[in-house]
């Protein structure tokens, strides 16, 4: 399989960002390109599938579109009543494996790994540089840690997850890659007052 | 400020949505040959004061398809429940498999 290359190109350099401070408000930094399945299946069978994929993954699939649910490395995203998003480290060959033994029938999967650019967002100010475009509750009762939602920044269309994380609030955006530029420009623009920095690709 | 309750993401701003279009306009059976419903079915809609039901696109959530009852005065949401079902108008999140 082709490598799959970053969108962002010669517009992504690390280092600091906006106004100096103390401590950086956010850092900023794109994740590695992503192994991620999604599966559209159809209402009739889908709870089939669903008992399917925890006996044989042993991954509850979430019962709304909000929560996110891992074991191992691998995450699934229900993104709609009958569509999965199975986010996976190196075990994807694993899911791949389930994948197969779907019939046309049961459920269409299809790699969309290259079709997303992937973003990482940390630091103290990481809500206030999201909200600057996102209109979703970020605070922690309404947003916690495992919960994602797609909306829209900037007239563009994101999934955002919010990590687990001891270090403060975290949140990877998955942006459509063909939107990644202009996204990034964005969220550089929106950040800077903030103070930060960008780290290098993951 | 419009927002509406999806059955599957929760209350969300409208902007994530798309409308789409009269609800209440129902095609005519395609033998009918009768010119005027066809004609009324194309050309015409109500333009009601008060409750109104609308398709609403959940373009940038879950891409479902929704049917909202809106007050066109008040932008009040009086229901949502998702365009495929037929049942009473729900709110909320409802999804339920495995």
């Amino acid at each position: 399989m082709a490598d799959i290359r970053s969108a962002l190109g010669s517009v992504y350099k690390a280092g600091p960002l906006g106004t100096p401070r103390d401590f950086p408000g956010v850092t900023l930094q794109e994740q590695s390109p992503r192994n991620l399945i999604q599966l559209s299946g159809w209402p009739d069978s889908f709870g089939a599938i669903c008992e399917s994929i925890a006996a044989r993954l042993g991954i509850r699939v979430p019962v709304d579109c909000l929560t996110v649910t891992t074991h191992d490395d691998v995450s699934i995203l229900r993104v709609g009543p009958t569509r999965l998003w199975f986010v996976c480290g190196a075990s994807s060959a694993r899911v791949r494996a389930f994948t197969e033994t779907l019939g046309a029938g049961d459920a269409v999967t299809t790699e969309i790994g290259h079709s997303r650019t992937v973003l990482r967002i940390t630091g103290s100010e990481a809500r206030t540089v999201l909200n600057r475009g996102l209109p979703i509750d970020l605070d922690d009762r309404a947003f916690p840690e495992n919960v994602f939602a797609q909306s829209v920044i900037h007239h563009i269309p994101v999934l955002v997850h919010r990590l687990p994380s001891s270090d403060g609030p975290a949140f990877d955006v998955y942006v459509s890659r063909e939107y990644a530029v202009s996204f990034w420009e964005w969220l550089v623009e929106a950040a800077a007052p903030l103070g930060g920095r960008i780290l290098e690709s993951a | 400020m419009l927002r509406i309750t999806c059955p599957y993401c929760g209350e969300r701003d409208y902007v994530e949505f798309g409308y789409g279009g009269d609800a209440e306009n129902t095609m005519p059976e395609l033998s009918d040959t009768d010119i005027g419903r066809w004609a009324d079915y194309v050309f015409f809609r109500n333009d009601p004061k008060g409750e109104h039901a609308e398709f609403w696109h959940h373009q940038h959530g879950c891409r479902q398809w929704l049917r909202v009852v809106r007050n066109t005065v008040t932008h009040e949401v009086i229901s949502v429940r998702p365009a495929s079902e037929t049942d009473a108008p729900t709110q909320g999140k409802q999804v339920e498999v495995a």
